[in-house]
């Protein structure tokens, strides 16, 4: 025995625990104390910190909604995090993400382009593999980003309205609009539609326009009944292409070739 | 109740003596043993290895997806590194030069982490490095992404190299230096002896799995139990944030009606986003039954994650049960990383005691084979290998977890 100890209470019970070997040199009374107090802090800081992330990350409540300039304060953005992986409702559709344009060739006439699609190559490189590398996941991020920041189609473009009789429904607007958020989301989309125009076009290209086409697929109780489901989309404003280099381009071209 | 079984009076005195013995014993335990370093170890291997495969799958598109011809383009990435109030050593400069130094010392940073070498100081730096990059192009991360970077901030105060390291060998090899100069030195005293055959056997005769843990009496200065204790806080916050993770997916899953109904898998494994093999997926979103029972039981097993934890039994039964779940979203969904960084995490879970006798049933086959192939293997092979026998003369400390 290493231990030397005056206290039978102490002996007793450091003998008993049995996590600890002979060779354990128990701390001197003063060692005790500081480490207990580093014990303590850490234990204090833990606390804190999950029951900060507990309402960070829970469906609203009333303890969040009072505190929740704390909450967010002290988790952004280093502790940033989200949960709703497929949550509350899983993606019921597919997205398409597709590219046209306005070319100019070398005689100064302007042509519009047919609609190229920017997600198939995404999907052709996700197909068969596990680790596909995450350039299959640009065009479909983006994509979740306009989604995400309620990105308004061009007005040109949104399905007419039918006239509906009796009392007219109200919007609710939800969540605020973050235009800064709708303003990047664009700019993202923006570049990415630029590179695959150019790859896909060339030079002479002097606007893109974008398209999202969701295919909503039939329910689960009419999956049985072939029914092919339905389809909508909506087309976002002409965008100025943005200024790529032409190692982009060609970066681009060989990445989803 | 004294320690025969039998009822009697505690004075209060002896009572507070008693309650200041508890403390006192979990304070030295908490500060004198560092918990899950085997599970520390797998992790730290696993998480590399799946920083390297990102960095690799994607070596080829580096500059298209994070450096200077990214379509999150530079502007972007500055104002919104701006908006959230954080840096990124992606924004140090905007040339291609830097940018390909910066994706080159990060493949090493990583290469160097999964081997262990020097991981105090190489831990830290890895996680500034993920956290920058995950900046660089926010929009191409999943919730794997997410947790393993919550989990480098939280092990910044692990010891992430305990066992199957470089730090590991290094360490067993100047312990048993030192003590045969010691015992070259003083002569052999009855302790220094056995420390000494302690140190050496883990050096020498035992692969590092086998170096007890903790070692108390060697090191048990004021600043190794503090460190001790954070280690220890560092393995609880992981732990309490995987649990958040499962718990919290499961919550937010309850209250939509596709999971209440049980047919959320059908809409799930239909998405041509997430179906590397189509007709794997739709095999099975055909079949109304797994549709249902695959539903439920992802809702049930995300939920029940942090209480089965709590039980033996229903632990193992628990961690089964989620590996199962990530091996079917990695390849029925195709998110690989997202799913071994799961199932790396959810290794923490299991003790150090069952990672000892699956590494020494390992060894044990592993020389069984050696002997067979050896040239100088016996002439009658031993029927059974048993691990070598540790030293019996000094105990060493018991893991738990």
């Amino acid at each position: 025995m290493v231990l030397m100890l005056k206290n039978p209470v102490r002996e007793r019970s450091v003998e008993e625990d049995r996590d600890l070997g002979d060779s354990f040199k128990p701390l001197s009374s003063l060692r005790l104390r500081i480490v207990a107090l580093g014990f303590v802090a850490v234990g204090l800081v833990l606390i804190w910190h999950f029951g900060m992330t507990f309402l960070y990350v829970a469906p609203w409540n009333p303890a969040y909604d009072k505190s929740a300039s704390v909450v967010e304060g002290y988790m952004n953005p280093y502790f940033g995090q989200n949960w709703e992986l497929f949550a509350p409702d899983p993606i019921d559709y597919n997205a398409r993400v597709l590219v046209r344009a306005k070319v100019k060739d070398a005689s100064g006439w302007e042509r519009h382009t047919g609609w190229l699609d920017m997600t198939g190559p995404e999907r052709k490189r996700a197909l068969g593999s596990l680790f596909p590398g995450r350039v299959s996941r640009v065009v479909g991020g983006s994509r979740q980003l306009m989604t995400d920041a309620d990105v308004p189609p061009s007005a040109a473009s949104l399905p007419k309205q039918e006239e509906t009789e009796g009392p007219e429904t109200e919007t609710v607007e939800e969540k605020p609009v973050d235009l800064v958020l709708q303003d990047q989301a664009v700019r993202h989309m923006r570049a990415i539609a630029t590179l695959a125009a150019r790859a896909e076009w060339g030079d002479g290209v002097t606007a893109v326009q974008v398209r999202i086409s969701d295919h909503l697929f039939p329910r689960f109780e009419d999956k049985d009944r072939n029914g092919k489901g339905t389809k909508t989309y909506s087309d976002f404003d002409w965008w100025q292409p943005v200024a790529v280099s032409a190692d982009a381009v060609r970066m681009w071209k060989e990445a989803y070739r | 109740m004294n320690p025969d079984g039998e009822l009697s009076l505690v004075s209060p005195k002896e009572l507070l003596a008693r309650l200041g013995m508890r403390v006192r014993n979990t304070v030295e335990r908490v500060s004198g043993v560092r918990y899950g370093v085997y599970g520390l170890a797998v992790l730290r291997i696993g998480y590399g290895l799946v920083l390297l495969g990102l960095l690799l799958t994607s070596y080829f598109d580096r500059r298209l997806l994070w450096g200077p011809e990214s379509a999150w383009t530079t502007d972007l990435f500055k104002e919104s590194l701006g908006q959230d109030g954080t840096f990124s050593l992606f924004a140090i400069s905007d040339s291609g030069v830097w940018f390909e130094v910066l994706f080159h010392a990060f493949l090493l940073v990583v290469v160097v982490f999964i081997l262990g070498w020097r991981t105090r100081w190489i831990t830290p730096v890895l996680a500034v490095l993920v956290w920058s990059w995950h900046q660089r192009q926010p929009w191409v991360l999943d919730g794997g992404d997410n947790l393993m970077q919550l989990v480098l901030f939280y092990l910044v105060f692990a010891d992430l190299s305990a066992r199957w390291s470089l730090d590991a060998r290094r360490k067993a090899r100047r312990a048993a230096a030192r003590a045969t100069a010691e015992s070259a030195e003083q002569g052999l005293t009855k302790q220094s002896q056995a420390r000494g055959k302690l140190e050496a056997a883990a050096t020498v005769d035992l692969p590092i799995s086998d170096v007890p843990v903790g070692l108390p009496a060697f090191e048990g200065g004021l600043r190794w139990r503090l460190a001790t204790i954070l280690h220890n806080a560092a393995l609880l916050a992981t732990l309490l944030q995987v649990s958040i993770v499962y718990f919290n997916a499961g919550l937010l899953k309850v209250r939509g009606e596709m999971w209440q109904q049980g047919t959320a898998l059908y809409y799930t494994l239909r998405t041509d986003e997430f179906a590397p093999f189509p007709w794997l997926s739709r095999l099975i979103w055909e079949n109304d039954l797994a549709v249902n029972a695959g539903s439920y039981f992802a809702v049930f097993i995300q939920l029940a994650f942090p209480l089965l934890m709590l039980n033996r039994i229903t632990r193992r039964l628990g961690l089964v049960a989620v590996t199962g779940m990530h091996v079917g979203i990695g390849v029925l969904m195709g998110l690989g990383s997202f799913s071994l960084i799961m199932i790396f995490s959810d290794l923490l879970f299991v003790r150090s005691g069952t990672y000892r006798r699956v590494g020494a049933f390992a060894r044990a086959i592993s020389n069984r084979r050696r002997n067979r192939l050896s040239l100088k293997a016996p002439t009658r092979l031993p029927r059974r290998v048993t691990k070598p026998t540790p030293p019996t003369a000094v105990k060493v400390p018991q893991q738990r977890t």
